[in-house]
């Protein structure tokens, strides 16, 4: 196991820093003049250069990823273009949001998808099963940000339980604020993890060491929780370690929509300013994100399926 | 395969079709069904509730909603469209030359595509759209510097699987060209797996476009897109929740078209 | 006083679910105590599909479309389902023990997942019984080996893991589905030795699934063959293999050597 962990943590550096250099690249090889762009069309000649200047624009390039990679390694990202503040502290503030709607949609997700597919494959074809494929396509096809919205309008106007947008101060307000978003969230999530369960549940079902299950009397709970379960996880939570974009991608529109104060509205926000820092910053946490995700994903596939680690 | 069995379209495929269609016919004809300019305001006539006039009530700045929501088809449908088809070609040449020749050219392409996918899309969407300014071209732009990855990985394998198969194999040993036996032979039998991947794709096309330019990063105000739209009626939605409902259910109705597609399309080509 | 059958079959049929395509067509046998009888014919004659059919472990889409199994094991002389007292008198071994067994369960924990379940054994109980099983079908330091996943065993130990299984349940009958296909000639020999050794320890009954005429003169004490879903000719082991009557026996006899 240590082994197996040190092996895919060298693969996620290496990754890192492909994206890191990517990052850069980004800003660097794209058309058009990035201190002009960031500057706005209305900028005067010595306004761009001194933006240019200040960015380091005016180094060669080898130098400037240079620069760039020790300064992202020193967790500095620089400060926001009107210097108010620290890249990093944002960052830093605005973490703990993401992160909670991130933790509680998951483990929403996992609750329903395995409701969803466990009874939708206790009778193949029927209404369930069918419901579970029809959301699946429909699903994809609806907005995350609309679907919370008309969340606002359906469940939080009328009952007035939760906050329409906004984050809070307490514990309390703040679980009450992130229920909708953890819905939304959820919603995104569910036509892939619930269609991925369902099939390899089906599979499972059919395998010959649940037939040798049921020839020693296990059935019903007993057989799913033994013998069902556990190997049907295995190829799912594969597929959402790979989903980690999509996790990700969702709060961005997620806390656009409930005005929460994370790193996916920080992102918008520096977006539209055209902060450069914050986003490029930005980035990099997210994708480092992915990475992070991609790990955890595989070390839980490795606690469930003993045979990973040969591989 | 006959002729009889080549015309019988899959109902899936020919409702999701219908649907898009119509959708689109809507928007093409809409100065037909309504008098109302979608981009005339009237502030007089701002946040007017639905009636026999305006349909679906006028927005902030007095537009009529109904109009609005007609002509954003005209927006939607089209730039997702192009969002779909440029990193289609892109990823498709790309896929076949990495799954036909060369293992160095092989693995350039596929670390480059290792590395766009390990940015979450919208990441990455946003981030791009920063670079190049906000605006339908950037919109596609970034789309297909991301969803050419897709593509790409699909026809790749495809196209190595198929290559070791004996008709392949046949045509290659009694000389026929690459250019031919890849035109002839190998991309037909790849092309409708694409075009069923096109149909997925152009659903999160069309949600992606909305979503930026609800994130005021896509179409820019005045044009009637819908996302923007969604976007403008947000404050409103404790009395005029309808401003931000209905843009949102015509996104639905297109992307429920385009997933429809795309599964007709998926079981023809598994059918073959 | 006759001796009653354990097992006895009758008109016994098997169809495709949706089809209505019958695979065996009413197929009829009794099994007594401490008998070992041989079910053969190529692959496609029903004689798995017959075997599964017993105890209800048939594929999905597969059923019993007719025909009745009577179990008879219980003390008190009540006869039941086959269906009814599977892992209660009666048990399988499969043919493939790459598949058969749980990828994710240690050896010690799948041996004795049977009564752990169904009799509420304690774990410390359910341990002390696997060891002791594994001990009886001969897997060399058991005690390690409790620990061990399934992959990580040779295919003849698997498949005594398999037995060890079965065994947990204190079968009665034993049904066998082809048990040494997928094994090496080497290990073929020494399972079919270690069932032989359990039915005289144990007094087991069983019904042995095979292709393998060999097998058969082996341990069957009598053999029935099966051709497209019908039994065509049965009796006792050496009688069937001297002096088969009937053209598919003998061509299968021919096949084999």
């Amino acid at each position: 196991m240590t082994r197996f962990l040190l092996r895919r943590c060298l693969q996620g550096v290496a990754v890192l820093v492909a994206v890191l250099v990517a990052s850069f690249g980004l800003l660097k090889f794209v058309p058009g003049d990035p201190a002009r762009q960031v500057a706005g069309t209305r900028a005067t000649e010595a306004q761009v250069e001194a933006i240019r200047e200040n960015l380091g624009l005016n180094d060669n390039v080898g130098v400037q990823l240079w620069k760039y990679l020790g300064r992202l390694v020193r967790g500095d990202f620089g400060s926001t273009t009107n210097g108010a503040s620290d890249v990093a502290d944002l960052i830093g503030q605005n973490y703990p949001v993401t992160l909670w709607l991130i933790v509680t949609s998951l483990v929403l997700t996992a609750i329903v998808s395995l409701a969803l597919a466990s009874s939708a494959v206790r009778r193949p074809g029927k209404l369930v099963d069918r419901l579970v494929l029809v959301t699946g396509s429909v699903g994809l096809a609806i907005p995350s940000f609309w679907l919370g919205i008309v969340l606002l309008i359906a469940v939080a106007r009328p009952t007035g339980w939760f906050p329409i947008g906004g984050w809070g101060d307490s514990f309390g307000d703040r679980l009450r604020a992130v229920v909708l978003p953890c819905i939304t969230l959820t919603a995104s999530l569910i036509p892939f993890t619930t269609r991925s369960l369902r099939t390899s549940m089906l599979e499972v079902r059919q395998s010959e060491f649940v037939a040798a299950g049921r020839s020693v009397g296990l059935d019903g709970l007993p057989l799913f929780r033994r013998f069902i379960l556990r190997n049907s996880l295995v190829p799912t939570v594969a597929l959402f370690a790979s989903l980690a974009g999509v996790v990700l991608s969702g709060t961005v529109l997620v806390e656009a929509t409930f005005a929460l104060p994370g790193l996916g509205q920080m992102m918008v926000v520096g977006a539209i300013n055209r902060d450069v820092n914050v986003v490029q910053g930005l980035t990099v946490v997210f994708a480092a994100g992915v990475i992070v995700f991609n790990l955890v994903g595989d070390v839980v596939v490795a606690l469930l399926d003993p045979r990973v680690e040969r591989r | 395969m006959n002729s009889r069995s080549r015309r019988r379209v899959d109902p899936l495929l020919a409702t999701g079709l219908g649907i898009v269609a119509v959708v689109l016919l809507l928007g093409i004809i809409a100065p037909l069904i309504t008098s109302h300019d979608p981009l005339a305001q009237n502030v007089r006539a701002r946040l007017a509730s639905p009636s026999g006039d305006h349909w679906l009530g006028t927005d902030l700045l007095g537009r009529d909603v109904f109009s609005r929501i007609l002509h954003g088809a005209r927006i939607d449908i089209p730039l997702a469209l192009v969002a779909t088809l440029v990193p289609a070609v892109i990823g498709t040449l790309l896929g076949t030359v990495s799954g036909y020749y060369s293992r160095r050219v092989d693995a350039i392409i596929m670390r480059f595509a290792d590395v766009v996918q390990a940015f979450p899309v919208y990441i990455f969407l946003v981030a791009l759209v920063f670079l190049l300014g906000p605006g339908a071209r950037s919109f596609v732009v970034a789309s297909a510097c991301i969803s050419w990855v897709g593509y790409a990985r699909l026809v790749r394998a495809e196209v190595s699987r198929l290559k070791s198969r004996d008709f392949i194999v046949a045509a290659r040993a009694a000389g026929i060209g690459d250019r031919r036996v890849l035109g002839r032979h190998l991309l037909p039998n790849v092309m409708p797996q694409v075009y069923a991947y096109m149909a997925s794709d152009a659903v999160l096309a069309l949600v992606a476009l909305a979503s930026l330019s609800f994130l005021s990063l896509g179409v820019q105000p005045p044009e009637p897109e819908w996302g923007r739209m969604i976007a403008d009626g947000v404050d409103r939605i404790r009395s005029e929740w309808w401003l931000s409902a209905v843009p949102g259910l015509a996104i639905v109705i297109v992307g429920t078209g385009f997933s429809l597609i795309a599964f007709g399309l998926e079981r023809q080509a598994s059918r073959r | 006083m006759s001796v009653r059958p354990v097992l006895s079959v009758r008109d016994l049929r098997v169809a495709v679910s949706e089809a209505r395509r019958e695979l065996v067509h009413g197929i009829d046998f009794d099994v007594f105590p401490g008998e070992t009888v041989g079910l053969v014919g190529e692959s496609g004659s029903g004689k798995s599909l017959s075997l599964r059919s017993i105890c209800g472990l048939l594929p999905e889409g597969i059923v019993r479309s007719g025909g009745s199994v009577a179990v008879d094991i219980d003390e008190s002389g009540k006869v039941r389902d086959g269906v009814d007292v599977l892992g209660r008198g009666i048990a399988m071994i499969f043919q493939e023990p790459m598949s058969s067994l749980n990828p994710t369960m240690r050896i010690g924990d799948l041996v004795t997942i049977g009564p752990r379940t169904l009799r509420g054994l304690s774990r410390k109980e359910a341990r002390s019984r696997s060891l002791e099983l594994m001990r009886e079908v001969g897997i060399p330091d058991a005690e390690r080996r409790m620990r061990a996943w399934p992959h990580e065993l040779s295919g003849g130990l698997r498949q005594r893991v398999m037995i060890a299984m079965a065994l947990a349940t204190d079968p009665k009958v034993l049904l066998c589905d082809e048990p040494t296909t997928a094994l090496d000639v080497s290990v073929q020999d020494q399972i079919l030795r270690l069932l032989m050794q359990l039915k005289e320890n144990r007094g087991l009954s069983m019904v042995l699934v095979t292709h393998d005429l060999g097998v058969v003169s082996q341990v069957c004490d009598r053999v029935m063959v099966m051709e497209k879903g019908l039994i065509v000719e049965s009796g006792s082991t050496r009688e069937i293999l001297n002096h088969p009557r009937h053209d598919y026996t003998r061509r299968l006899i021919e096949a084999a050597q």
